[in-house]
């Protein structure tokens, strides 16, 4: 894993004194509202729907085993006992103050994390693929880059006041498990003939109100020259990208506006321009950050194997669900869901936090992974050691074997938190949970992934899911849209709407019926995404309709 | 007029040209971009080097209609008033880069939590935000001392 300097532990605690000089300034009226609104945001700062909120970086999702005690810590000692993870492979602290944000982050500087351009129009915390370095898959290993293209965006001078936020991330693996296609900039490393490595950069893909997927302004950089790339794209869009409008201010419109092939030719001007001045490459450097990304040491050769494995079904269901092949052979890649009945996805409380740092410890080399579905990854896990961790994550509610299955749902935080939420995302989560569980249980339904999303922002990425559902505002009452077939992957698609919005208590029972429509129409072993792709989203509009009939012809005063 | 120069407070006789002068003392004039055009060919239709005036940029403001005086301008001014506009940034950083520009580079309007960052970008004098005094600004550009090393600026 990365290792962080005493120098950066430094700049972090630095930045948090800074941070709490602004706090008294703004206090005593030596520092405007509008410019502390800049300055909190650019340390995570939001205020919610009821209190401020932090969101802290977990930078390309890893976490050490020190890391997730911090964040327990942090969840005790300045929330309510626990956060909750997001889509973007952070964690959010949902009750905290702005008086005390700045002990907050100078504890997290402490085990070198921050909350450092969390938010506000900058760049934003750099992602990967939450398999990165274990993926059999894998091609190149996209942390070290991260890691450089994290320092190089920390505080960049002239990027810290973009039109609007923007998000890059990273994959080198034959299977786009970051949904570049679906970002700011999206990075793919891959091999060329000779064996080199060499970087696709895409721009201007997006969710937000107007879903775009990313168009390729360089096919086949060599990997040194990245930074250049990025220095000149993003230089491009902070001279041009527009700053009349929050909504049309993302790269991908001004992308959209130019045109990919006179955009390219911009970037490239500029390029060009930088090369004899700008010294963005620096080899040793970069070695230096590439040497902490090697198998870590694994001390788990003499564990106590207590559990005799039994052959029983749950144990059978959870290696089938939750864990999958890692490039070594004798380790597993284990998957943690958080998404436990009753409680929000993404949430984790600070004791279960504690609980996991330790099993880490023992079992995954003291690493942990973060996902983009918001659950979390023990990457290092011995074959030998299945069954023992399966009964340990099973006491601390993290063995729920639905990973990619209906129930592994996305949601983002919504009306219970967020204040430009229209729908109540997370009791929704909680009754779908209940129910498509049962149904789960009864027909073997397999993968499908449901995302839902409170508002146009799209954190939750619902337009990239096999089920996406929009919560809009119709005259003061939550109302549903739905969307069937986006694909945050490979192929990258956007999902088509299904109808027109849906009331509050028609949603459960409309998902459901989706999910019974697909069971009726599918061949043998064909996924939910294939047999879309087979049908077209015809015979679910007609089975709405029926049903939306059916309801209308029900005699009044008749509950449903 | 009193502006930070170098990370020191000095006075200048380059003003802006909006009655920012105080009487009795000699100064020279910072034109808005219009004007400066306006000015530039007159002076130098007879085929030599003008004497240029400074120019006062607007974050929109596009540095190819300075032409090929660029070089010769003793001060460009960018208004930085909204510090949030980052094409203030771009600008400073296309000067030093793009032009080489070896000039004066003066953020008008500019306040004290910005200026580590634009004096990294480029920007060498700092006519503070009124209500700001400069003797308060020196600690504010050494107040992070130890970020990342800026990949490029070296």
């Amino acid at each position: 894993m990365y290792q962080h300097s005493f120098q950066e532990r430094q700049f972090l605690t630095a930045r948090a004194d800074q941070f709490a000089r602004q706090v008294m300034r703004h206090q005593d009226g030596r520092l405007g509202a509008d410019e502390f609104q800049q300055f909190r945001l650019r340390n995570g700062l939001y205020m919610e729907r009821y209190s401020p909120m932090i969101r802290v970086a977990i930078p390309y999702g890893q976490l050490s085993s020190a890391q997730l005690r911090m964040l327990a810590t942090v969840a005790d000692r300045y929330d309510r006992g626990y956060g909750h993870f997001t889509t973007r492979q952070n964690i959010q602290f949902n009750w905290v103050t702005i008086e005390d944000s700045p002990d907050l982050l100078r504890d997290l500087a402490t085990a070198g994390m921050h909350a450092i351009q969390t938010s506000g129009s900058c760049v934003r915390n750099i992602t990967t693929d939450h398999l990165a370095g274990i993926a059999p898959d894998e091609i190149v290993d996209p942390r070290p880059w991260c890691e450089l293209i994290r320092q190089w965006a920390t505080l960049h001078p002239e990027f810290y006041w973009l039109p609007r936020k923007f998000k890059i991330a990273v994959s080198g693996s034959l299977e786009d498990r970051a949904a570049i296609r679906f970002h700011d900039i999206g990075i793919e490393l891959y091999l060329g003939p000779r064996d080199e490595e060499l970087a696709r950069i895409l721009a201007g893909g997006g969710m937000g109100r107007t879903p775009v997927i990313g168009k390729v302004v360089q096919d086949a950089i060599p990997v040194h020259e990245l930074l250049g790339w990025l220095q000149a794209i993003i230089h491009v869009y902070n001279r041009y990208g527009r700053r009349d409008n929050k909504y049309r201010s993302r790269i991908k419109i001004l992308v959209n506006d130019l045109g990919i092939e006179a955009f390219t030719q911009e970037v490239e001007s500029v390029f060009e321009r930088y090369r004899e001045t700008y010294q963005a490459w620096d080899p040793e450097r970069f070695d230096r950050i590439r040497r902490d990304f090697g198998k870590p040491r694994l001390d788990d050769a003499n564990l106590p194997s207590r559990h005799i494995p039994v052959d029983s079904e749950a144990f059978r269901r959870w290696r089938q669900y939750n864990t999958e092949p890692h490039r070594n052979r004798d380790r597993l890649i284990v998957h943690l869901p958080l998404k436990a009945h009753g409680t929000a996805p993404g949430d984790m409380d600070s004791d279960t936090m504690r609980r996991l740092a330790d099993i880490a410890e023992l079992y995954s080399g003291g690493e942990i992974r973060v996902t983009h579905r918001q659950n979390l990854v023990l990457p290092w896990v011995h074959r030998r050691h299945a069954h023992e961790l399966w009964c340990l994550l099973g006491e601390c509610g993290l063995a729920t074997p639905n990973i990619g299955m209906l129930t592994d749902m996305i949601a983002c935080p919504g009306l219970d938190y967020c204040s430009l939420a229209n729908a109540s995302t997370i009791p929704l989560a909680k009754e779908l949970g209940q129910r498509l569980d049962d149904l789960d249980r009864l027909q073997n339904i397999g993968r499908i992934s449901l995302k839902m999303s409170g508002c146009m922002n799209a954190c939750g990425h619902h337009h990239a899911a096999d089920i996406g559902v929009l919560g809009v505002d119709k005259k003061g009452e939550e109302w549903y849209q739905i969307t069937l077939g986006g694909d945050a992957g490979n192929a990258a698609r956007i999902g088509q709407r299904l109808g027109p919005a849906i009331p509050r208590d028609m949603l459960v029972d409309g998902i459901v019926l989706i999910v019974e429509t697909y069971l009726l129409i599918r061949l043998p072993g064909e996924s939910f995404a294939d047999s879309l792709q087979r049908t077209g989203l015809e015979p679910y509009r007609e089975q709405f309709h029926a049903n939306h009939q059916k309801q209308k012809n029900r005699p009044h005063g008749v509950a449903a | 007029m009193r502006i930070i120069k170098n990370r020191k407070i000095v006075r200048t006789e380059w003003l802006p040209d909006t009655g920012a002068a105080e009487p009795g003392r000699a100064h020279r004039r910072i034109l808005a971009l219009d004007e400066w055009l306006e000015a530039v060919p007159a002076q130098a239709s007879n085929g030599q080097v003008p004497d240029l005036s400074g120019v006062l940029l607007e974050p929109g403001d596009d540095l190819e209609a300075l032409g090929e005086w660029i070089g010769d301008i003793p001060v460009i001014a960018i208004n930085a008033e909204n510090f949030a506009d980052g094409r203030i940034y771009s600008l400073a950083f296309e000067l030093r880069r793009f032009y080489r520009y070896q000039g004066e580079i003066r953020g008008i309007g500019a306040i004290f939590d910005n200026l580590s960052m634009m004096e990294q970008c480029g920007f060498d004098a700092f006519a503070l935000k009124p209500g700001l005094a400069p003797e308060e600004a020196m600690p504010y550009f050494t107040e992070i001392e130890s970020g990342y090393p800026f990949v490029g600026n070296q």
